[in-house]
């Protein structure tokens, strides 16, 4: 028998960080294409909106990313636990979770990872997660400031390796993000339905299916 | 602890080193305020929706607690002894 459950597993705050950070991101890769491309795409009126823009956005994504750290770090205290793997998941989660991605998915057999507030990503979210938000976000903030402050901080571009260098770091970093982007959507729409993960970052509510047999579903022999 | 003090350095710097570049922006009429305020409204539309819930669940709190008091107020203390 099939009985759903419904469990809070996005607070508010996060929603607003994730929202606000999805927004943001996007117009800083719209913006990002103008100002690198201008010859090639004209989204915006102007090359300066773009700039104007891509400063703004920016600024937000740092207000938001500083939503997020507050939130994890004082308010729920439960950072590292929510996204550094531990032993098990880096030796076999990683491993079964990829599996799933890549192969069983496509069997109709259901996720290995079952969320839970204090453990709501799978390892290869935490692995992911843990890249972007410690290292690919502080790393493109940093050199965003750095771009749009080149004369007050003229002596650390220089350490740096010059403008031309920084901005390299930062377009090659920003396409990382963009990768992950595309990825990150994708996955995000294979749960049971194509909204089934998306819904909860935008409600808070996960609708989770306790059946019990679905979980033993791989144990049971498949009609060929 | 000594994470979370370079983590909150980090963004103290982040949020500090914005404000000269906004003061640096250009600033002329030429859509591309329109284009700021669009790109904020959504940002703050994003709020906002996200906040309803708890605007709407605060509004049912507080009317819910001023019924309680009018009801208190109105009926007469009643002792009921059952035998």
């Amino acid at each position: 028998m099939s009985d759903t459950s419904r469990i809070y597993l996005q607070p508010t705050p996060i929603r607003i960080w994730h929202w606000l950070n999805a927004f943001g991101i996007v117009t800083l890769g719209l913006t990002g294409i103008q100002i690198r491309f201008p010859e090639y795409i004209n989204l915006f009126s102007g090359y300066k909106t773009a700039i104007l823009l891509h400063n703004v956005a920016g600024v937000v994504v740092a207000a938001s990313f500083a939503l997020w750290f507050f939130y994890y770090s004082f308010v729920a205290r439960n950072m590292l636990k929510v996204y550094v793997p531990n032993k098990d998941e880096v030796k076999s989660g990683l491993l079964r979770q990829a599996k799933f991605y890549l192969l069983t998915y496509f069997l109709g057999r259901p996720n290995p990872h079952h969320p839970t507030p204090e453990n709501k990503f799978n390892p290869m979210q935490k692995s992911a997660y843990l890249a972007i938000m410690f290292l690919l976000m502080p790393l493109i903030g940093l050199s965003g400031i750095l771009l749009i402050n080149i004369e007050p901080m003229r002596d650390l571009v220089l350490m740096i390796g010059g403008l031309k260098i920084l901005m390299a770091i930062h377009y090659i970093l920003a396409c990382c993000l963009c990768a992950f982007l595309f990825t990150h959507v994708y996955l995000a729409t294979l749960g049971r339905t194509a909204f089934a993960y998306i819904k909860p970052m935008w409600t808070g509510w996960e609708e989770e299916e306790s059946d019990d047999h679905q979980h033993l579903d791989h144990l049971a022999p498949r009609p060929n | 602890m000594k994470t979370t003090a370079a983590g909150m350095m980090t963004i103290a710097a982040l949020l500090a080193a914005v404000t000269s570049a906004l003061a640096a922006a250009p600033a002329k009429n030429d859509g591309s305020q329109l284009a700021i305020y669009i790109f904020l409204g959504m940002c703050a539309m994003i709020v906002v929706v996200q906040l309803l819930p708890i605007i709407f669940l605060f509004f049912a709190f507080v009317k819910a607690l001023i019924q309680g008091k009018k009801e208190t107020a109105a009926a007469p203390a009643e002792v009921v002894i059952e035998k």
